[in-house]
């Protein structure tokens, strides 16, 4: 039997790379997809889901989530902007284009806002399942404030997000996480004890240029798309965030949906107790208590990955797509 | 005769004593139209202020939808550095333990109806997104359940004709040095409502206390001989003597906070000294939960609140002897 699986994204190039895996892998149903805010705007993640969705021939139920951080933006001190970009021959490109250059979609998103339809569909679910969040935690931490029962729902959240030793958008914190840190802390406080996929696992399991042209033989919208969003994403790391690879990018969101598929894609995963930083230069910051005797474990956390394996779980998983 | 102005309200409370006589004034007043009750977490857990309310409800024979909402802040709580001890820890006097607001309000019914399915966020998000009419919103709880609203959807602030809360203080506190209880408790609440631009009244510390009552407006009560009347005398008098027992002996009088503000949607004047200001909420430190008003000769922020920096205690208690006398 397929798992069950929803995705909750900001798509976003990675995000858009982490759905097609996951529409792709023969092991996963996806049910639904959550937007929130945070590589873009949530009008943007949303649209540009739905036409991910609708170029790849499916329907499946979008559901758009909250629009900014629970409260994090609230504080003037705190909302300072964060996001990639490099300037190259005096243009400038994005990790992530406001919008895909793809058609319009052929469907619309639900009425029904995301923390509502994890509060619906988690108390009606009659079969576990399992969700990857690969964007700020804001709709999760919605609705497990309001609803905190849900938990004993969820078979298994994995979330992207997070760094211990590596960090990106802070000198100490990652996007995700920095984006909403108290939203993270919700979770981690819900007892849902999720995989954490953070940029120690994501900045290891990065894909070259060749390996990019291995993935474009398959030569399907979904490869050929994915190699364009990922050697986008090869020049901006090249000119502002150098990997230990030349020429190579991160596609963090994709590590995640592959591990829920194949788990020994992550590596040296450890139970932890891990908080999040709320303020100053800590903003976002994992602190993971690294005392002889730590607090009880509320997560596991992938300290690296397995490189090549992820590299051909994606190669192998692009060549499923099929037009519709 | 005059015709009344009828107004649809929805109540969210944290029932609670004061809250108990604001559901009471609104529930008898001609001119409300009681549309819901949501219940939040603050003076008790949000199971006991669920219960309150509806056992309440029971005792006034009145069905009126009730919606349990949060069970704690929105985000205030997850802060190991941040304040929420309770400011106003039982008391033990001559053996008895004093209370300001008691876990079940006492003779009430066992409530036989049980809360609506929804949680109360999304009871305002369906109600608000189907409105055609407008709706008055009366805060008299922290305010988790419009924080978590408008956060999702800031837009539907638009369905809203008036927002009160009873909140806050400007030269008076309670919780902390800076902070009053219900926007003390969850502070980022109140910004977020702030940042949709919706406006609200705001009856804070410094009506309320300016409009207090004393054991003579407690026998004025008693001498009207309904439930209402007489249970709200109750209420006034196990406030006065855990603030006498706590404040010392002059401090025999109560501000009916909640009550205020249901009283100023019937009508506006029992407010005084109503200031148009520019206000933000202290989201940390020595200023969590406190209303900082734009104090400087020229403000430079926006106006955003209308805030009742005093009331009128006769008109307060007359309203009170009014509506209860029946």
């Amino acid at each position: 039997m397929k798992r069950k699986v929803i995705l909750d994204v900001d798509t976003g190039s990675d995000d858009a790379i982490a759905i097609m895996t996951a529409l792709l892998s023969p092991e996963i149903e996806v049910v639904a997809i959550c937007t929130v805010w945070g590589n873009t705007a949530l009008e943007n993640t949303t649209e540009n889901t739905l036409r991910l969705l609708s170029r790849m021939g499916l329907e499946i139920p979008v559901y758009a989530g909250v629009p900014t951080a629970l409260s994090k933006y609230l504080s003037p001190e705190r909302d300072v902007p964060a996001f990639i970009e490099a300037e190259i021959d005096g243009e400038v490109v994005k990790m992530h284009d406001d919008l895909f250059d793809l058609p319009a979609p052929h469907y619309a998103k639900e009425d029904l806002p995301a923390p509502f339809f994890y509060m619906d569909y988690l108390s009606e679910a009659e079969e576990p399942v399992d969700i990857v969040a690969v964007g700020p935690l804001t709709n999760l931490g919605f609705a497990l404030s309001l609803k905190p029962d849900i938990v004993s729902r969820i078979n298994s959240l994995t979330i992207m997000g997070g760094g211990y030793n590596v960090a990106n958008v802070t000198g100490s914190a990652e996007a995700n996480f920095w984006h909403d840190p108290e939203a993270v802390q919700i979770i981690l406080d819900s007892g849902v004890h999720p995989t954490i996929v953070p940029l120690d696992a994501t900045h290891k399991a990065i894909i070259t240029k060749e390996e990019i042209s291995k993935l474009r033989v398959s030569d399907n919208f979904c490869s050929n798309f994915a190699a364009d969003l990922m050697e986008q994403r090869v020049l901006v790391h090249s000119e502002v965030q150098p990997l230990y690879l030349p020429d190579s990018a991160t596609v963090h969101d994709a590590l995640a949906v592959a591990a829920l598929v194949d788990r020994e894609v992550l590596q040296d995963v450890r139970e932890v107790n891990l908080n999040i930083c709320f303020t100053g230069a800590g903003e976002g910051h994992c602190v993971i208590d690294r005392r002889e005797a730590p607090a009880e474990s509320n997560c596991s956390f992938a300290f690296s990955a397995d490189r090549e394996r992820f590299v051909n779980f994606l190669i192998e998983t692009f060549k499923n797509f099929k037009e519709r | 005769m005059e015709k009344i102005k009828i107004r649809k309200v929805i109540l969210d409370v944290d029932t609670g004593s004061d809250d108990a006589i604001a559901i009471m004034c609104a529930v008898k007043a001609e001119s409300i139209q009681l549309e819901a009750i949501c219940t939040v977490w603050g003076n008790l857990t949000v199971d006991k202020t669920t219960l309150n309310t509806l056992g309440l409800c029971e005792a006034l024979g009145v069905d009126i939808p009730v919606y349990a909402g949060c069970h704690r802040p929105m985000v205030k709580d997850r802060s190991p550095y941040r304040d929420l001890d309770n400011a106003y820890e039982p008391l033990i006097v001559d053996g008895k333990e004093l209370k300001i607001h008691y876990d079940r309000l006492e003779g009430i019914p066992e409530p036989t109806r049980k809360a609506g399915s929804r949680h109360a966020v999304r009871f305002y998000y369906d109600y608000l997104t189907e409105a055609t009419e407008p709706v008055t919103i009366i805060a008299t709880g922290p305010l988790t359940n419009l924080g978590f609203l408008f956060r999702l959807a800031p837009h539907l602030a638009e369905k809203v004709e008036q927002l009160i809360i009873m909140g806050g203080g400007v030269h008076i506190t309670n919780s902390s040095r800076a902070g009053e209880a219900n926007i003390w408790h969850d502070p980022e609440a109140l910004q977020i409502i702030l940042d949709t631009g919706i406006h609200p009244l705001l009856v804070p510390l410094d009506a309320t206390h300016a409009a207090a009552l004393n054991l003579d407006d407690c026998q004025k009560l008693e001498s009207l001989g309904t439930f209402a009347a007489e249970f709200t005398a109750k209420l006034a008098r196990q406030r006065i003597e855990y603030e006498s027992a706590r404040f010392g002996e002059y401090h025999s009088f109560s501000a009916i906070h909640d009550a205020l503000a249901v009283c100023a949607s019937i009508d506006e004047s029992v407010l005084e000294d109503v200031q148009e200001l520019a206000c933000r909420v202290g989201l940390s430190g020595s200023v969590d939960g406190d209303l900082l008003i734009d104090r400087r000769e020229v403000p430079e922020e926006k106006v955003n609140v209308s805030i009742a920096l005093s009331a009128n205690k006769e008109k307060f208690v007359a309203m009170l002897c009014e509506l209860f006398a029946n």
